[in-house]
């Protein structure tokens, strides 16, 4: 042994005598062969595959995300909310937003595991894997996979409320003044009263004199429709129509579609107001005092819609 | 067996192992001292639990050796599961990695005089070795790793960030961050007392 040499090289010199011939032995021994290289190519591929798969439900959430996010009540909101945020606020679909956190985290940790993916940051890794799941997530809701997937999970997951579902909860409540459901026949043709069916088998009488006749076309066709107004009394079936709007959730919706709709929902709003202000003139010219006449002259102009609608346009 | 072939890479040794068993002696005789002393900084510092954990070593490199990716550097590679047997040796057993002359004193005024990394952290070279070895021990451990592997093992960042598998970036980070936390674990009053 040199003189100099420090108790690490003593120790090198040690494991020289022995470790090769222990690693030798131990491969004899146990006849140990090297993995094939394919079983390395499929963990490889197998941890990619995994990567795509987050990307791809990561791509399914976005585009349920966007799905849910522009329709729903998008249309018609002002009938439903007081303004656009307590909108915004209930109709964000939290779930698929922790969906997607879930598929992207996954995503990152896929690729930290690839064969060099762990040099890069995890901001580059959860950025690529980001972008990736946006794009797909695109593409998916212009082919229109946002609404068969809520809808199909609404059929299929009785915990899972599908946008459909949600806005039948929404729009069944004649008490609120909305009703989901389609005409059955025309009971009287002067005043017109149209007899109608909601989606739970109730029957009513619609007073129509403020509907527009788009609206009586819409319901003459007698597809399932969301029915705007004002329950006339709480002990009869008996509504006071205001608009008449289709309903849009049988099939995926353009978002061409939904704003030619909100277009149509915003004009008919506003023109209930202001038919009530030219009743009001016309009234005010012939008595000085005509405030409390103007209010039973039409169920119409009380909707909270109307105002809301009124208040956006004129701030 | 001496290594006959000097200048036959590694990667070209990997190539030969898989056809000829044989040839896995020359690897093993390139990297046990390096990996053995390698071990020993990480804190297995009976020579036989060194023994063990460096034939877990070989035998892992060589059932694993279809899996080596020839982008990466061989060294990286192997010191890559040198470090993680390490670490399951210990986790294995239960215990703390021991406090390990990390360095000897050579090497030690060699790491102070450094100036590549954090050059803003300024050592008194008349410390003594035993000084910074209890010092470095006393680091966290994401700290210690990476200034064994750049000042002792004396590997370059894309190494460092393959063998740990960490990003390139945090090397850096890493490295200047635990030359500070090294200074002020030097000018701690327990350190030195």
């Amino acid at each position: 042994m040199k003189p100099d040499m420090t108790q690490q090289d003593q120790q090198s010199e040690h494991f020289e005598d022995s470790v090769k011939d222990r690693v030798f032995a131990a491969l004899d021994e146990s006849n140990v062969q090297p993995r094939s290289k394919y079983y390395f190519l499929c963990l490889n591929w197998l941890v990619w595959g995994l990567w795509a798969l987050s990307v791809l439900f990561g791509g399914l959430a976005v585009a349920v995300v966007t799905f849910v996010s522009t329709h729903r009540y998008y249309d018609i909101y002002e009938a439903t909310h007081e303004n656009f945020y307590t909108f915004i606020l209930e109709a964000l679909p939290y779930v698929w937003f922790v969906v997607f956190g879930g598929m992207l985290l996954l995503a990152v940790w896929q690729l930290r595991n690839t064969r060099r993916g762990y040099r890069q940051s995890v901001s580059v890794l959860a950025g690529s894997s980001f972008v990736f799941s946006l794009v797909l997530g695109g593409l998916f809701h212009v082919g229109g996979f946002g609404w068969t997937l809520d809808n199909w999970l609404g059929q299929v997951a009785p915990m899972y409320a599908s946008q459909a579902a949600m806005e039948r909860k929404m729009w069944q409540n004649p008490n609120e003044g909305r009703l989901i459901g389609r005409q059955v026949r025309v009971a009287s043709t002067s005043p017109i009263r149209i007899q109608f069916t909601d989606i739970d088998g109730a029957q009513w009488q619609i007073v129509s004199t403020d509907l527009s006749e788009q609206d009586l076309g819409f319901l003459s066709k007698g597809l399932q429709v969301r029915l705007l107004g004002q329950r006339t009394s709480s002990s009869s079936k008996s509504f006071h129509g205001c608009g008449v709007f289709p309903w849009m959730f049988d099939q995926p919706t353009k978002m061409a579609q939904i704003s030619e709709e909100r277009q149509i929902f915003v004009d008919r709003m506003y023109k209930h107001h202001e038919d009530a202000e030219a009743r009001r003139i016309a009234i005010e010219r012939e008595v000085s005092s005509a405030q409390e006449v103007i209010a039973s002259t039409s169920p119409c102009h009380g909707l909270a819609a109307v105002r809301r609608v009124h208040e956006q346009l004129h701030p | 067996m001496i290594d006959d072939a000097p200048q036959v890479t590694d990667e070209e040794l990997v190539r030969q192992t898989l056809i000829d068993k044989e040839r896995f002696g020359l690897l093993m005789e390139r990297y046990e001292a390096k990996l053995g002393r390698y071990i020993a900084r990480l804190g297995v510092h009976n020579p036989d639990d060194q023994l063990d954990v460096l034939q877990e070593v070989f035998l892992k490199v060589y059932r694993n050796l279809n899996g080596f990716d020839p982008k990466l550097k061989f060294s990286s590679w192997i010191y890559r599961i040198a470090h993680n047997e390490a670490i399951s040796w210990y986790r294995k057993k239960n215990v703390r990695p021991e406090g390990h002359l990390v360095g000897d004193s050579e090497e030690i005024i060699g790491f102070l005089a450094s100036s590549t990394e954090g050059a803003d952290v300024q050592f008194d070279e008349q410390l003594n070795a035993g000084v910074v070895n209890t010092a470095l021990l006393s680091l966290d451990k994401k700290y210690c790793e990476v200034l064994l592997l750049r000042f002792f093992e004396h590997k370059e960042y894309e190494e460092i960030s393959d063998i740990l598998k960490i990003p390139i970036g945090s090397v850096g980070t890493l490295i200047h961050r635990g030359k500070k936390q090294l200074a002020s674990a030097i000018n701690s009053d327990e350190i030195r007392t």
